[in-house]
């Protein structure tokens, strides 16, 4: 072993979100992109002022339910916006589920561009584990 | 010759990025593109290998 890096995922790549929300359930038809954002829908319909670029409507979400919304930051990351009602089914738990196949799609995205491949890979207690090899050695 | 990476996604999402078998400061950028692609790093650790570079009277011995 010679080196050895932990980092803190940022939601940045609208394609990895996309398949991870995919991933979780929420594929096409079941998500809304908008090249602007618009406003979310609270559960009676009513506009909210919370506004987002990729939009899970609250009819896929749950009865009751309000939109949940992926709103495009200053920095280029997404951040989530999520009700306090819907954070009971789509909370921490969730997110970080949400997080791990977002990070497990954008690294195999790059992998593939990048001259990695991807030897093996399996699921442990909840944890993704990847082997990867490159073709152009070390 | 393929240089193994190891990486393990834990349950919040966060990367942990493994590489072995790979000599010298050539391992940091192995995974820099990888790194930069998924955050921002947290924590780092390198081992003796990394210290291993080639000695310059090796460099300079056809000259």
């Amino acid at each position: 072993m010679s080196h050895y890096t932990s980092v803190k995922t940022s939601i940045k790549s609208t394609t990895a979100l996309l398949q991870a929300l995919a991933d979780l359930g929420f594929g096409t038809g079941k998500v809304r992109v908008c090249e602007k954002a618009e406003q979310l829908e609270g559960y009676h319909g009513d506009k909210r002022e919370q506004t987002a670029e990729i939009i899970i409507p609250r009819r896929h979400v749950g009865s009751s339910s309000n939109d949940i919304g992926f709103k495009l930051q200053e920095d280029g990351t997404y951040e989530a916006i999520i009700s306090d009602y819907d954070k009971n089914k789509y909370g921490k738990t969730w997110m970080g589920k949400l997080t791990q196949r977002y990070a497990y799609n954008n690294l195999k995205n790059e992998l593939s561009d990048g001259g990695f491949f991807i030897e093996s890979e399996h699921e442990e207690k909840g944890e993704i584990f990847m082997q990867v090899g490159t073709n152009f050695g070390g | 010759m393929s240089a193994p990476i190891s990486i393990r996604i834990d349950k919040d999402g966060n990367v942990h990025f493994d590489v072995h078998g790979v000599e010298g400061p050539s391992c940091e950028k192995l995974t820099e593109a990888l790194v930069r692609a998924t955050g921002s790093e947290v924590d780092k650790t390198l081992t003796e290998e990394y210290a291993l570079e080639r000695p310059d009277y090796i460099q300079n011995f056809d000259e």
